[in-house]
């Protein structure tokens, strides 16, 4: 038996694998920097180290009905958010796709972080997620631009929807 | 549809005779089964030296044709393979689909209701008359099965599946995983053309001949279907950047070792066409940027299906 694992949990794992913390200090102490579930920002905010920060947050599931005869399986559709969370003066090289790394901070940093996941994302899904039967990803929208903790933390989404077979069990 | 309706196949080994193994095979994820469809066998009076022929005509006319559409999120190619003359199963995992004129006959069950108690349609006598390959990007890949029966009972017991032999017992999706449409490469002449393949429907049509029996021995019903001169087609709609395939077209060059492949991590499914001419060409849509979108009908002789799944069994069609 294997250990049940959220799509959250398994795209955070496959993304921790993934990408490098642009964040040098904290990189260089191994800590994690993406996360399946919404950062304490209240208690984080006291140190610009604890950013930016990815947090993956389901948007929920929604299934079709069984997918064949003599089948219980169904096909199902789970949407996840994606967010980057960054301190909005503490900036950090970031490499975007086959681009020059740039020194970013705030909402820019956040922009560009998200779109480092949406290109792996779009050229790995295939092999990637292959043992957990998600299928067809898809970026599905972004959201607007938000400031947290009176402007000090800025936060910026993206909706990603994967198609699987009992997404969830 | 669903966890109480249930769909098994069997070879047989005599037409029309139920075959007699305890368990059948699982044909795939079986999506949904049409209604029958029963058609009256009309006019044979164009048959030489037959006195009786108006008799025959009369006593015949309402001959039972079934016909059974299995519309099917297969998992592997060996219930469609059943729609070909026949598929050189040389290499495990590599299906040659080459007309030929003489197709397997199978029975097929159908389960619905009660666990314990269902109701079970059993088809007997059944060809294939048409087999689709359809794929679109981001759709499972699915067969639909035209198929013409000789006989349709009613019967209370589902034979049930076979659960020891690879290539014919019931696995999960994730034991076997389906194909899925994505991430797909087309080369025309094994030239990689970057094209984006958005739909592929390949069809075999054995364009059978299904004939009122004049035998007493299989009652009031049709004689073993005789196939004709089998056709492959295909509509293939790609996404590309320039108009290499209106120029094949316009040339009237034979489209060889063109294929079309889907990969998945460790699975893969390569559908190569060999001497196949483009004899249609859609209207290619200007989508901007220099892409186009154009559908394309081309003729095939023969179709090579290759695929590696997460399961490595040979699918040929054995009679159990």
């Amino acid at each position: 038996m294997t250990e049940r694992r959220t799509p959250q949990q398994i795209i955070s794992d496959l993304l921790r694998s993934a990408l490098t913390d642009p964040n040098t200090v904290r990189r260089a102490l191994g800590t994690d920097w993406i996360f399946p579930d919404i950062p304490r920002i209240y208690d984080l905010s006291d140190d610009k180290n604890n950013f930016p920060r990815l947090s993956i947050t389901s948007g929920g599931v929604s299934s079709r009905g069984d997918i064949g005869m003599d089948s219980t399986d169904t096909e199902d559709t789970v949407s996840l958010s994606v967010e980057a969370w960054a301190y909005k003066d503490s900036a950090w090289s970031v490499t975007v796709g086959d681009k020059d790394a740039k020194t970013l901070s705030g909402n820019n940093l956040c922009e560009a972080i998200l779109q480092q996941v949406h290109i792996y994302l779009r050229e790995n899904w295939r092999t990637a997620t292959v043992p957990y039967l998600l299928f067809d990803y898809v970026r599905s929208g972004t959201s607007p631009y938000e400031d947290e903790m009176e402007g000090t933390i800025n936060r910026h989404g993206m909706t990603i929807t994967f198609t699987g077979v009992n997404i969830g069990d | 549809m669903g966890r109480r309706s249930g769909f098994n196949y069997a070879v047989e080994s005599t037409f029309g005779t139920a075959n007699t193994a305890t368990t059948w095979s699982w044909a795939g994820l079986v999506e949904k089964v049409s209604d029958d469809d029963k058609q009256n066998v009309q006019d044979i009076s164009g048959m030489d030296g037959s006195v009786d022929v108006r008799t025959a005509h009369e006593y015949y006319a309402m001959t039972p044709e079934f016909g059974a559409t299995v519309e099917g999120k297969l998992q592997h190619f060996r219930f469609p393979s059943l729609g070909v003359g026949s598929d050189g199963m040389s290499v495990a995992g590599t299906h040659v689909f080459t007309p030929g004129n003489t197709l397997k006959t199978f029975d097929m069950q159908v389960k619905q209701g009660h666990s314990t108690k269902p109701y079970v349609r059993q088809y007997t006598g059944c060809m294939v008359k048409t087999m689709e390959l359809n794929v679109s990007k981001g759709d499972w890949l699915r067969f639909a099965l035209g198929i013409s029966a000789q006989k349709l009972e009613r019967l209370t017991t589902f034979k049930g599946y076979q659960t020891t032999v690879d290539s014919m017992k019931k696995y999960t999706p994730t034991q076997m995983r389906p194909y899925r449409g994505s991430d797909m490469t087309t080369t025309l002449g094994g030239v990689d053309i970057s094209a984006e393949l958005t739909q592929l429907r390949f069809t075999i049509d054995n364009d059978l001949l299904v004939d009122a029996s004049m035998d007493s021995d299989v009652g009031n019903y049709t004689a073993e279907p005789i196939p004709q001169i089998a056709k492959i087609s295909a509509a293939v709609t790609v996404k590309m950047k320039n108009y290499d395939l209106e120029d094949l077209f316009l040339a009237g060059v034979a489209v060889d070792g063109s294929s079309f492949l889907w990969e998945r991590g460790e699975d893969s499914l390569e559908i190569e066409f060999d001497d196949a001419l483009i004899n249609k060409n859609g209207h290619a849509i200007d989508i901007g940027g220099g892409v186009v979108v154009q559908e394309l009908a081309v003729d095939i002789p023969t179709c090579t299906i290759t695929e590696i799944n997460s399961i490595d069994t040979d699918y040929d069609i054995v009679e159990t």
